[in-house]
């Protein structure tokens, strides 16, 4: 697997620093602008984490190099592992990224209140909750399947702005779903950092990327290329 | 004899197209040319080879591997030259060598910095500046590299010059002077198959027509002609195929030996290139 992930980062390493050289002035920028320390690392990691496996497979499919990847002396499940692998190594690599920007003097991220164990678990929490949706179908449809994640996400978000107009707050028949959803967030965001919890947290992202895993390999291994 | 590859039952089925029972063997220590029109399924079949594409049906073995159960075993002793070369076009060649390297155990880099001489490429050029011909070239050099046992190819020759062909098809005579290589390589172009291939395996329409040497193809496949209304196909014992001129009838067979020993001076009689038969099977109203 770490072969798989070396190739990637070889083939893809201009990509890679473009990334890094566009992205550097919007992540000091938001560092000198920003009013919430959570909101900011999430963006960073969040956008690492899109950017990088975007550009990867984007890549991919334009030279049709899937087919270079499958022809190694590797197992398809390999070829997934190394995709997670990537995408968690960007939202890693976002979230040093963060850390070091908000630690320069033009920052105004106030350092201890990023850096908490919580925080930087519900980070990856809410992180595996899109990106867990996202993997499995960018294993199967390449790019395409990266923009029927994103697409979607924005549609259900216009479908709930659609509701709201339409039948006002109290009367929108999706109002049970959205409670159900807003409670879910309240419960993880502003729950305290109990022993019990923060396993809960560490076991529900085990749990989602394992799934997430599984899937993309059931799929992937359909994926005639 | 050994065999590198052994393909028992293979099925695949796309929306209009099926390949279907494909069974031959490849001896180890030859070369294998598959045969046939486009779109007969020749790609797809070394598709399922390196298990890029899933089959339906039916076994690979590959030096006696499941070729799905041990795929990395297997495919690390594969050198793989696809039709279209693919790899990232704003890569140097050195760095794409060096990002595949580590995959094999037998990656000889001495080797591969010979062969990058020998077909005059640049280590340091992109992907992207090379002519189809280098391409096919760097492909080549990165299949040998590893000292692979069997060289697997899909179309190397097609669109290449003729004097690039004829070095690729003396590289591959080459290759298996080594008794321990194998090749397999798909064409439509029966002159390259004529002259490097020992054993033929010729498919249509995601059916093996036949899979045999190719001196017994040559020896025993021949062309029956006669004058208007003197034979008709069925009255040419191993009939595969026909096709009506303007002076009578031509009439490709299985068992020429047999056919002018029933027929006698009724006919003339010619033996059969591989472009006769591909072409009376796959267009003259071919039937077994």
């Amino acid at each position: 697997m770490l072969k798989l992930v070396r190739l990637e980062v070889l083939l893809n390493r201009k990509a890679l620093v473009t990334i890094f050289v566009m992205l550097s002035a919007f992540f000091a920028y938001t560092a000198y602008r920003s009013f919430s320390p959570r909101q900011y690392i999430g963006l960073i990691s969040l956008v690492m984490g899109l950017a990088v496996p975007v550009a990867f497979q984007g890549r991919e499919d334009r030279f049709g190099t899937s087919v270079l990847l499958c022809s190694l002396p590797a197992r398809r499940s390999d070829v997934v592992l190394a995709k997670y692998a990537v995408t968690w190594a960007a939202i890693g690599l976002g979230l040093v990224y963060a850390l070091a920007l908000a630690a320069l003097p033009f920052s105004k991220i106030p350092l201890p209140e990023v850096i908490n164990f919580k925080g930087l678990l519900l980070l990856l929490f809410f992180s595996s909750l899109f990106f867990d949706c996202q993997l499995p179908l960018m294993t199967r449809f390449g790019f395409k399947g990266i923009m029927v994640t994103i697409i979607g996400f924005q549609l259900l978000g216009v479908l709930a702005m659609v509701f709201i107009q339409l039948f006002g707050g109290q009367r929108n028949p999706l109002r049970s779903f959205f409670l159900a959803v807003e409670s879910f967030f309240r419960f993880f965001m502003r729950h305290e950092p109990t022993p019990g919890y923060l396993l809960l947290l560490g076991v529900s992202i085990v749990a989602l990327n394992a799934g997430s895993f599984l899937i993309a390999r059931a799929l992937y291994a359909r994926r005639d290329l | 004899m050994t065999n590198a590859i052994e393909i028992k039952g293979l099925r695949k089925e796309y929306k209009g197209f099926t390949l279907e029972d494909v069974t031959f063997d490849v001896p180890q220590g030859y070369i294998m040319g598959l045969i046939g029109p486009n779109g007969a399924g020749k790609t797809t079949i070394i598709k399922l080879l390196m298990n890029l594409i899933r089959r339906d049906a039916g076994e690979v073995r590959v030096f006696g591997l499941d070729n799905l159960r041990h795929e990395p075993e297997v495919k690390a002793r594969i050198g793989f030259v696809y039709d279209v070369p693919r790899f990232h076009d704003d890569v140097k060649l050195a760095v794409i060598a060096s990002a595949v390297a580590p995959f094999y155990k037998k990656w000889d880099d001495a080797l591969f910095r010979r062969l990058m001489e020998e077909f005059e490429l640049p280590a340091k050029t992109t992907f992207k500046k090379l002519s189809h011909g280098q391409k096919m070239k760097f492909s080549l050099a990165l299949a040998l590299a590893h000292d692979a046992d069997l060289i697997l190819m899909d179309e190397p020759t097609a669109g290449l010059d003729p004097v690039f062909r004829f070095e690729l098809l003396e590289r591959l005579r080459a290759i298996i002077q080594n008794e321990r290589k194998t090749v397999l390589f798909s064409s439509h172009i029966t002159t390259d198959l004529e002259r490097v291939a020992d054993h033929i395996t010729f498919i249509n329409e995601g059916r093996i027509v036949f899979s045999a040497a190719k001196d017994e193809v040559l020896e025993t496949w021949g062309v029956v002609k006669a004058g208007p209304d003197v034979l008709r196909p069925t009255d040419v014992p191993g009939s595969r195929g026909a096709k009506r001129t303007d002076y009578g009838i031509e009439i490709l067979t299985s068992d020429l030996a047999r056919a002018r020993a029933e027929l006698g001076g009724r006919a003339v009689y010619d033996k059969a290139t591989l472009e006769d038969i591909m072409f009376y099977i796959s267009r003259g109203n071919g039937h077994a």
